[in-house]
């Protein structure tokens, strides 16, 4: 789970701290940094696990535009079972900000030194007693941590790295979502596009996960009876969602029908989509980071979703960052996991638990009220 | 004369809500991004208890935030005059446990006598009296040159007549003595 997120000189952020929860609901008006730390964690997983680059992680335009420094500084804490992880990250750009490169590029694990890329360009591996058991000069363009071999010396900084693959980001566009499949797919697109090539996916590998879904669905869809896979020839699939009238007439005899999952509207693929999510992908150590999820969905349908989210983290151990403006949410979470972002005077963001908001109030507004009369500063 | 950064309007309907909502937008100035129109009673009941309900936790919140928030209150007398419906307003305050209005705060309860539909009347260029109701008869639904007239009405654009209804002339001045608003 991440506990600590520290970001300087980036974007809007300028020595900026946020403490995460196992459920945290980051809040507060339109740009004011919100999607923009989803952001930040996912292109740090990108950096690290899929070999982002330097110039894509922090281009020149990145930088705090009234801020003259030229080194942009990161930082996570993780905690993983017992252990503490801090990854730290520091990148510096030339005077005139056409180049930039990693300085500094640090993992540890509580205390303990498991890797550090110097200023000298020079990347020292640790054993997991901090035992430096090799060094050697590295690129300073791309991160030095991802690149590493595993071996049976460095397990917790091979488990830091897993860790990562298991954060992802969720961005829905339920008008992208595709029915077809070409083959199945480990981790969706944060628009969710491919969801039925991940869906897929989950079928193949666990065939009781997809059953409690349908189960879980047939409560929140009315007339749904199931999903299937339609074989189109070859490898490719066609996701299908089972539906049924629950009127049994002459002209509707109540016998399911199939339509297409990019058939159905926009709100009942959001709707299956994030409940497989939440179902089939949240689970120990999984950080999901998702988006304004509740855009599309009626209004009778965001508190089932959110409290079934809060059900499974209790249960799985997982991690979820939301963003959201909906009152449905804001009403019921705010003061215990919100966090208020602002940016006074178009400067930094700030950020503050929400409850200091709220207890000024005492109850004598929903959230979503306080917040719409904008008192909140 | 600065006016309130923001505006809370409480009203029974839509026309009263629809008109004061012109009103301070149009003629007062206020950003329309500062005023917020509370939710109307809708099939809730009898809409003039409903706001009597709503008006103590509307003026805790309100005391609780920013000094700078106005409340507008508008329910119609109905048969009762202003005083004895801003009495109303004090009797439910008091069975609160809350204390009453203070002269300073920025709450305004307008009392359209007899109703709303008066001061529509008089807007029209009708010579009206508050004890008339001007209701009967009429359609319900306001249109929008309604809220237009009696907005304007209720900010006196041009001067007040002088045959206007006292209610209608007692709005603007405590509009304009209690939330410092000005054109």
């Amino acid at each position: 789970m991440i506990k600590k997120l520290y970001i300087d000189n980036y974007r809007c952020f300028s020595n900026f701290e946020l403490t995460l929860d196992p459920l945290t609901l980051l809040l507060g008006p339109n740009g004011a940094g919100k999607t923009s730390v989803l952001e930040v964690i996912d292109a740090l997983r990108q950096f690290i696990s899929e070999g982002l680059s330097v110039e894509a992680l922090t281009p020149a335009q990145s930088m705090t535009r009234w801020n003259t420094r030229l080194e942009q500084r990161f930082s996570m804490s993780v905690e993983l079972g017992f252990e503490e992880f801090v990854y730290e990250l520091v990148v510096k750009h030339t005077p005139d900000r056409s180049k930039r490169k990693v300085l500094t590029e640090r993992l540890t694990c509580s205390g303990t030194q498991l890797f550090h890329f110097d200023e000298q360009a020079i990347g020292h591996l640790c054993d997991d007693n901090g035992t430096e058991r090799a060094q050697a000069p590295f690129d300073w363009s791309r991160s030095t941590l991802g690149v590493l071999r595993s071996g049976p010396d460095n397990t917790k900084l091979t488990q830091f790295r897993d860790w990562l693959d298991r954060i992802q980001l969720v961005r829905p566009n339920p008008r992208s979502m595709e029915s077809r499949s070409e083959k199945s797919a480990a981790l969706f697109d944060p628009s969710l596009r491919d969801f039925a090539g991940w869906l897929r996916g989950r079928f193949e590998e666990d065939p009781s996960g997809p059953y409690g879904l349908v189960e879980e669905l047939k409560q929140v869809l009315d007339g749904f009876v199931g999903l299937k896979n339609l074989s189109l020839g070859g490898d490719l699939r066609r996701l299908e969602v089972q539906l049924r009238s629950s009127e049994d007439t002459e002209s509707f005899p109540g016998k399911p029908y199939s339509v297409a999952f990019d058939e159905l509207s926009d709100g009942q693929k959001l709707l299956i989509s994030l409940y497989a999510i939440l179902l089939l992908s949240l689970s120990t150590e999984k950080v999901l980071l998702i988006d304004e999820p509740d855009n599309y969905l009626g209004l009778a349908e965001v508190q089932p979703w959110f409290n079934r989210l809060q059900d499974v983290l209790l249960t799985s151990g997982g991690q979820t960052v939301v963003v959201s403006h909906h009152p449905e949410i804001l009403n019921q979470a705010a003061a215990q996991s919100g966090r208020w972002l602002s940016r006074p005077g178009n400067a930094h963001v700030r950020v503050r638990p929400f409850r200091e908001i709220a207890d000024k109030f005492e109850g004598a507004a929903p959230n979503a009220e306080i917040i719409a009369r904008g008192w909140t500063e | 004369m600065s006016g309130p950064a923001q505006v809370i309007i409480l009203g029974e309907d839509t026309a009263h809500v629809g008109s004061l909502y012109r009103a301070v937008v149009d003629h007062f100035g206020v950003p329309r991004r500062r005023v917020r129109k509370c939710p109307i009673a809708g099939g809730r009941g009898d809409a003039k208890q409903y706001v009597l309900r709503q008006i103590p936790s509307e003026i805790q919140l309100r005391r609780r935030g920013p000094n700078s928030a106005a409340l507008i209150v508008a329910m119609d007398g109905d048969g009762v005059n202003e005083d004895q419906r801003i009495g109303e307003v004090a009797a439910r305050l008091g069975a609160e446990g809350m204390r009453e209005i203070d002269p300073l705060e920025p709450v305004v309860i307008l009392v359209p006598c007899r109703n709303i539909e008066t001061w529509l009347h008089f807007a029209q260029c009708a010579a009206v009296d508050e004890e008339t109701d001007y209701k009967r008869g009429r359609r319900s639904t306001w249109s929008s040159n309604d809220l237009d007239l009696v907005g304007r009405a209720i900010a006196q654009t041009p001067p007040p007549k002088p045959e206007a209804p006292p209610s209608l002339a007692n709005a603007r001045k405590r509009l304009c003595q209690k939330l410092s608003l000005s054109r």
